[in-house]
Parts: C-alpha cells; sequence; structure tokens
C-alpha cells in the first residue's frame, strides 16, 4: 500500500473472501501515481488496455489492478470534482478510462469465481428521460466496487420491483431531475416497500432536496455523484 | 389591445430594459370564470396530445379562449404561447420530439456518429415539416390575436443546449475534451440556423411599431427580443463556457435589439462574470433550482446587486408577497421585473399597495 492514504476504511476483511472488497476510497500521494492511476484520473481511455496488461504483466492480480489502480484513481476524480477542480467533462472521461479497464478485468474475475461484494440497482424514474446525473453516479458506484445494474430512464416502479427481485441488490438509486417527476420518485418508493423489500434506498438529482427524500422516506440523499459513492458504501456498510 | 393600461407597461418596460423603471408580471395571466373581453367558445379537444400541440388552429383557439377569459393587471402581458417545448430549434436539426402534458424530449439523431465531423453542416431547412408545423402555429396565432394580444416567439434555444440535443448531454460533455473544434463550429451554425428562424418568426409575430414578444419569461421590447441561455452550463468549467458559449451568446445578443439570459441553477451561477462582461446582453433572470430558496428570498439580494451594478436588468421569479418589500428595499426599483404568481385580483391589489413607492 506504499504510496496510499486510507481515506475510508470499510470491508477489508472481505478481500480474502471471494469478494471485490468495497469501501476502499483510496487517495494516491500524487508524486507516487502508477501511470494506469494517472490514465483514469486524466481520462486518456486510449492509453488503458495496455496500462492494464502492464500490470497484469508485472505480477498484479486483476483484483489488486482494481483496488489499487482504478478505485483509487476515481476516488481522486471524486475529490476533485467535489473541489470544483473539474467538472461532468472530466468526470466522464475518467469513467471512460475505468470502464476501458474494466472491460478487460472484469472476465478475468468473474472466471476465477470473484464477484462483487455489493449490488445496486439504479435508475431515472418514470416520465423522465434525464440520465447523465445516473450515470455518472453509476459510474462512481462502479468506481467503488459495486456492482451495477442500470434500468436506464423513464423507469416503472414496477420495473425497479423486477430489478430487486431478480438481483437482489443491497442498494437502489432513484433519479430525477423534474420537479414534476420527482412524485415518482415517492410512488416507486412506496412500490418497492409496498411489495416488501426493504432495501436501501438513495435518491437524487436537481430539485431533490435532504428535506424531500426524508419526506419520502429514503435511507439516503446524495447531492452529486461524487459524494454517491462515499454515502451508499456508509449505507449499505454502515 | 386587450391590456387597458398597455400604454403605461410599454412605458415600463422600455425603462426597465433601460435599467430604469421597475415591471411587476405574472408568468401567465389570472384567468377568471368569464369571458371578460370577447364571447369565446372553448375548442373542443384533441384526441392526441401529439394534435394538441401540432394543430395550429387548436393552438390559436385555446390561447384565444384563455386570454379572452384573462385579466391583465400591472405588467402582466397578454401572450399566446406558440412553443413546441423548450427547445424547438433542435427539432429542425433533425431531433426527434417526444411529447408529455408538461413538457417535450428532445432525442438525439447524431449521438453515435463516431466521426460528426464528417457531417454536414448543420443549415435552416424553411421546408422542414418540424418548421413548417412552427410557422402554421405562428400564422394562426397571429390571425386570431389581430392586435388583442401578442403572439410569442416560441422558445428556440440555442448554443450547447441545442447541440446537446441532437449529440446526447453525455456525448457532448466528452466531445468538448475531444473535438472541441468541432464544438465551435456547429455552435456557430446553430447561431446562424437560430438567426434564420428567428427572422421569420419575427416577421409572422411583430407588431405594427415593430415591436415583440417573447413567450417565455414574459418579455416585450422594441424590435427583436429574445429570451437566451445555456442550461448545459451547469455540468462544464467557466473556461469552457468563455470558450464555446460566449463567443455565440454576444453575438446573438448583438443581434437582438433586446436580450434576457436565463441563469438557471446554483451550478450556472459560477458563470456569472462571464456573462457580466457580455456588453450587448440587456438583462438577466434566476432560476433558483426546486427544494431551496425561491427568486424573492434575501439569499439571493447580493445576486441581484451583482448583476444591476453592472448595468444589467434582472428579473426575478416565483416571488412571493412577504418578499415584495424587503427585495425592493434591498435592490431598488431600477431595472427589476418581478414574476408573481397571481392566484386572485385581490392579490393583484394587495401588490400594486406593497409596491406603490417604486412603481412609477
Amino acid at each position: 500500500m506504499r504510496g496510499w492514504l486510507v481515506h475510508r476504511q470499510w470491508g477489508f476483511a472481505n478481500i480474502c473472501n471471494n469478494h471485490w472488497p468495497v469501501g476502499l476510497l483510496l487517495i494516491p500521494n500524487m508524486n507516487d501515481t502508477h501511470p494506469l492511476t494517472e490514465a483514469v484520473i486524466a481520462g486518456r481511455h486510449k492509453a488503458v488496455p495496455e496500462l492494464v496488461q502492464q500490470c497484469l504483466a508485472a505480477g498484479e492480480k486483476p483484483l489488486e489492478v482494481i483496488e489499487q489502480r482504478l478505485v483509487a484513481g476515481m476516488a481522486v476524480v471524486g475529490e476533485k470534482f467535489k473541489r470544483n477542480e473539474i467538472f461532468v467533462p472530466e468526470m466522464l472521461m475518467s469513467a471512460r478510462a475505468m470502464k476501458e479497464a474494466l472491460k478487460i478485468l472484469e472476465p478475468m474475475l468473474t472466471a476465477s469465481g470473484v464477484k462483487p461484494e455489493y449490488t445496486a440497482v439504479i435508475g431515472t424514474v418514470q416520465g423522465d428521460l434525464h440520465d447523465i446525473g445516473k450515470n455518472l453516479v453509476g459510474m462512481m458506484w462502479k468506481g467503488a466496487n459495486i456492482a451495477v445494474v442500470d434500468l436506464g430512464a423513464n423507469v416503472p416502479p414496477a420495473k425497479f420491483i423486477e430489478a430487486l427481485q431478480r438481483h437482489q441488490p443491497q442498494l437502489l438509486g432513484l433519479s430525477a431531475l423534474l420537479t414534476t417527476t420527482m412524485p415518482a420518485m415517492r410512488e416507486t418508493i412506496k412500490a418497492v416497500r409496498g411489495a416488501g423489500f426493504s432495501t436501501k434506498i438513495m435518491v437524487g438529482g436537481a430539485p431533490v432536496s435532504p428535506h424531500f427524500a426524508k419526506e419520502i422516506e429514503a435511507d439516503a440523499y446524495s447531492p452529486d455523484a461524487a459524494t454517491a459513492a462515499e454515502t451508499a458504501l456508509a449505507l449499505i456498510n454502515p | 389591445m386587450w391590456k387597458s393600461n398597455w400604454a403605461e407597461t410599454r412605458r415600463r418596460f422600455v425603462k426597465w430594459w433601460n435599467r430604469e423603471g421597475l415591471l411587476v408580471g405574472m408568468w401567465g395571466a389570472p384567468e377568471t370564470a368569464n369571458c371578460i373581453h370577447e364571447n369565446v367558445s372553448a375548442p373542443a379537444k384533441l384526441a392526441t396530445l401529439v394534435e394538441r400541440y401540432c394543430n395550429g388552429a387548436f393552438r390559436a383557439a385555446e390561447n384565444h379562449f384563455r386570454l379572452s377569459r384573462s385579466i391583465f393587471p400591472l405588467d402582466v402581458l397578454p401572450t399566446a404561447g406558440a412553443d413546441l417545448g423548450p427547445g424547438s430549434l433542435a427539432l429542425y436539426l433533425g431531433s426527434r420530439p417526444d411529447f408529455a402534458e408538461d413538457t417535450v424530449w428532445f432525442h438525439p439523431c447524431i449521438e453515435t456518429e463516431e466521426e460528426p465531423e464528417k457531417l454536414s453542416p448543420l443549415k435552416f431547412d424553411p421546408n422542414h415539416p418540424w418548421w413548417k408545423i412552427t410557422e402554421e402555429i405562428l400564422r394562426q396565432g397571429a390571425a386570431a390575436a389581430r392586435g388583442k394580444y401578442f403572439v410569442g416567439c416560441p422558445d428556440l434555444v440555442e448554443n450547447m443546449d441545442v447541440l446537446s440535443s441532437l449529440r446526447g448531454a453525455q456525448t457532448l460533455c466528452m466531445d468538448m475534451i475531444e473535438r472541441p473544434g468541432w464544438i465551435e463550429q456547429k455552435i456557430a451554425e446553430i447561431n446562424e440556423v437560430w438567426f434564420a428562424a428567428y427572422d421569420r418568426i419575427y416577421e409572422l409575430i411583430k407588431l405594427e411599431d415593430g415591436s415583440s414578444a417573447f413567450g417565455a419569461f414574459y418579455i416585450w421590447g422594441p424590435g427583436k427580443v429574445a429570451k437566451v441561455q445555456c442550461d448545459a452550463s451547469a455540468m462544464f468549467s467557466p473556461q469552457m463556457y468563455r470558450r464555446f458559449v460566449v463567443p455565440a451568446l454576444t453575438k446573438q445578443c448583438a443581434w437582438l435589439d433586446h436580450s434576457l439570459y436565463h441563469l438557471d441553477g446554483t451550478q450556472a451561477v459560477q458563470h456569472l462574470d462571464a456573462l457580466l462582461e457580455i456588453g450587448p446582453l440587456d438583462a438577466i433572470e434566476w432560476t433558483p433550482q426546486a427544494g431551496i430558496e425561491t427568486g424573492g428570498h434575501q439569499r439571493w439580494h447580493e445576486l441581484y446587486r451583482r448583476i444591476l451594478a453592472a448595468g444589467k436588468s434582472v428579473q426575478i421569479v416565483n416571488v412571493e408577497l412577504h418578499e415584495i418589500v424587503p427585495l425592493l428595499d434591498a435592490i431598488g426599483g431600477k431595472g427589476v421585473y418581478l414574476l408573481i404568481q397571481f392566484k386572485d385580483e385581490r392579490e393583484v391589489e394587495q401588490v400594486s399597495k406593497l409596491v406603490k413607492g417604486y412603481y412609477e
């Protein structure tokens, strides 16, 4: 773990039990950053496949590459976003770089029986076609090693329930960008609880406030994608 | 004109654009139970939502019926809406609409193009089906209005917001880093399409004196008037805003006789300095996002002072009655346009008394 500062310490025990560790939002010491981590932070997606292969050739396990190179890179991206040092375009570029790496690494992990410990289902509620905020949150969750099932935009409550039955996630993320679609968030939560699911529910989107989240009995609210990863991990692994 | 005090409101609007007078208006107009200005029957409701949006005769009849039963006190404008959603310029450039009761969604048409540089330049086509529909809505609206009320210019929208409708917000964000030259080129082309569409619209809706109204945000002014915006700016940096948006906005504001910028949400406020430097921009409207303090709250007084100090007029939306006096005491009444959602005539009277000291 040389050169890394542990920002949050959850899930170390899980490294040994065939699960991807979660909650290790590591902030690298920038004077000693690995080229792959740098590529993720800078959003240089074309450089990523070769750098991943270099890591593997150097003897790093796929899990180590994810944990020590990618998750750490996305943690930096999140911090920079919170400090207004980068904005949505730069964040999307980083997420794309991370995705390039996961394309190589995920099949390797699956083949060896290693699965992410936590799963989240995410979607924009019915009547709302906005998806960029939801996509960013999904990417940040992936960047924190949570498996993400993205249902897309304009998702009716029944489709959320179907996904909860099928994937048994620990977390459900609901997004809405319009005041007119916020009631659909309330309806979705009502339907999910009515169907007997106690899955933790997190909400977000421009018009959504902590007050509204509480009112509709969501378990958590996140003001932005950068905070969403931390909030999710705290929620599912308190 | 169905607005009896139009001469006064007209004078006040001219003063407001010059950062002098106070305007007190409304998004829409208070409706009454009876026809006031003319006996008009309600139009038969059309079967589908698409028809209700796109049928010019229906739109004109619906507006005429509503306005015939509305009152226009203070500076409330009698305006017939002709919008095909917020951002209809994208329709003339290939975006596909999805009509909902309270909005229109615009689906991207060039999102998956891997080499968008190879696409033809964006051009205005006067024979485009969506332009023809717009033209018909405006023609029918103007024929019904005949000087009794305004037909507002539709909310065309411009620059990055239109490109986002064509390309998809996410792809566009990455284009800003990967192909900035292409973005600049498309923004310049969108501006030219906007000018071409606006010119045609203006010829259809202008009053005899050459003045015109813009539907969204209820503005009127001598000559060509429009609300301009870049809602997508909430996603990117001030540097990117200055590079991609400011040149096109500056050109647009200089081309128009009067312009109002719609500043949407706290994430867009980071661009205020750049906006205030745009000389030909006359006024700025501030919309706080839902879930936080509304436009009249004291939290925003300093924002309004900054705008006014830079020589721009300001429009303030959703002002509550109890906020009016503290707001005007804090920022003054020169170059200030309050939009208040009046429930009835009693509230209009209340507000008239509250603004008396500031309302010339």
